[in-house]
């Protein structure tokens, strides 16, 4: 039971070190992901522009590979994805209203083509987090008050999971190292003094007990090399504690 | 002696976990994201680049496309070689197109997962 209740109270200080260094990771973790939402914004409105500019001209007469090259030329897909560095955008997707309103496809988007943080579409739940970031920006052409299309762009958490792991790992190991020692150290500074025997004075009865079979076996020792005349020639060498009583 | 000892210890220990594994290793990237649009038979069609970003030239560097439904079961998946200026073989920091489109119907597609394979 003794050593059962240690056992709940180490338990119990792991457990507290853990949240504390885990509560660090969750921080480290969301202000980098609020980073990669900030990009992620910024970079839709970028290629929502373009798409109005692309759109604009070439109106009947859409094709992707066509678009993409567009982008390419305009603002570099290699530059996107040095600016992102961790994380880059996975998916970029370019919806028409026109599809969003038959049904045919379902943008995440409520009936004013902004994003929807409701729908299933913007959310992949997994490690117990949701880890997908959905930025959506509609995109006008020309005039018209309602918008030509949206741009949706998906981008993953798990790579931002992994670099704050990676960055921070040793940290958090020496931390836990850390705060173990601080525990033990807590633990030497609170533990009880041993109280004074007053009936023994500062010997418990098993220590007696210990010096007294000592004493005794000390003694026939002693008592077995004892040879007669040699006391009276060196006296010095033998110690008779008999004698001394 | 026992500090060395301590220290020699503590030094076995972390360079297990120097989270070296965690950092990805040069090979095959998408360059830039993959573009998604609603084709006109009402389709998604797909449109991307990859590169090869590794020291070595690669062979069979494959494109696979998973699309699950809202309940989580696949509906359809879709493998996709990429064709080099030397066939199946992608030199080292080439760059190749690749397009495909989906047969499912689009508004069924929940969840989509792009990833890269290929042999060194």
């Amino acid at each position: 039971m003794y050593f059962f209740k240690r056992l709940i109270v180490i338990v119990l200080v792991q457990l507290l070190i853990f949240s504390f260094i885990f509560t660090l990771f969750v921080f480290s973790f969301n202000q980098r992901r609020e980073v990669s939402k900030n990009q992620s914004k910024a970079l839709a409105s970028v290629i929502a522009e373009q798409a109005s500019n692309y759109f604009e001209e070439n109106d009947n007469n859409f094709s992707s590979k066509d678009f993409f090259n567009f982008l390419d030329n305009q603002i570099g897909v290699q530059k996107l994805t040095n600016a992102f560095n961790v994380n880059p955008p996975e998916l970029l997707a370019v919806y028409f209203r026109t599809d969003i309103m038959k049904g045919i496809v379902n943008a995440g988007t409520d009936d004013n083509l902004n994003k929807d943080d409701n729908s299933p579409f913007n959310k992949t739940n997994k490690f117990f987090f949701n880890n997908k970031y959905v930025a959506i920006k509609p995109f006008f052409i020309g005039s018209s008050d309602k918008p030509y299309g949206v741009v949706r762009i998906e981008t993953s958490n798990i790579p931002i999971l992994t670099e704050v792991l990676y960055n921070n790992g040793i940290f958090y190991m020496l931390l836990f190292l850390i705060l173990n020692n601080q525990a033990f150290l807590f633990y030497l500074w609170t533990k009880k003094k041993k109280s004074l025997d007053l009936d023994t004075g500062y010997l418990k009865e098993s220590s007696l007990g210990s010096i007294k079979i000592m004493h005794k076996l000390l003694g026939d020792v002693i008592q077995d090399h004892k040879v007669p005349g040699t006391q009276k020639n060196n006296p010095a060498n033998v110690l008779n504690i008999d004698d001394k009583k | 002696m026992n500090f060395f000892r301590i220290l020699f210890t503590v030094a076995i220990i972390f360079s297990f976990v120097s989270c070296e594994r965690l950092q990805t290793k040069p090979g095959v990237d998408f360059l830039g994201p993959v573009l998604e649009v609603v084709g006109e038979e009402g389709k998604l069609g797909y449109t991307g680049k990859v590169i090869n970003n590794s020291d070595k030239k690669l062979t069979n560097v494959l494109v696979r496309y998973i699309a699950k439904n809202k309940d989580g079961k696949i509906i359809e998946a879709i493998t996709i070689p990429l064709i080099g200026t030397k066939g199946l073989v992608i030199l080292k920091g080439e760059i190749v197109d690749f397009s495909f489109i989906l047969r499912s119907e689009t508004k069924n597609v929940f969840n989509k997962q792009l990833t890269l394979d290929y042999i060194e």
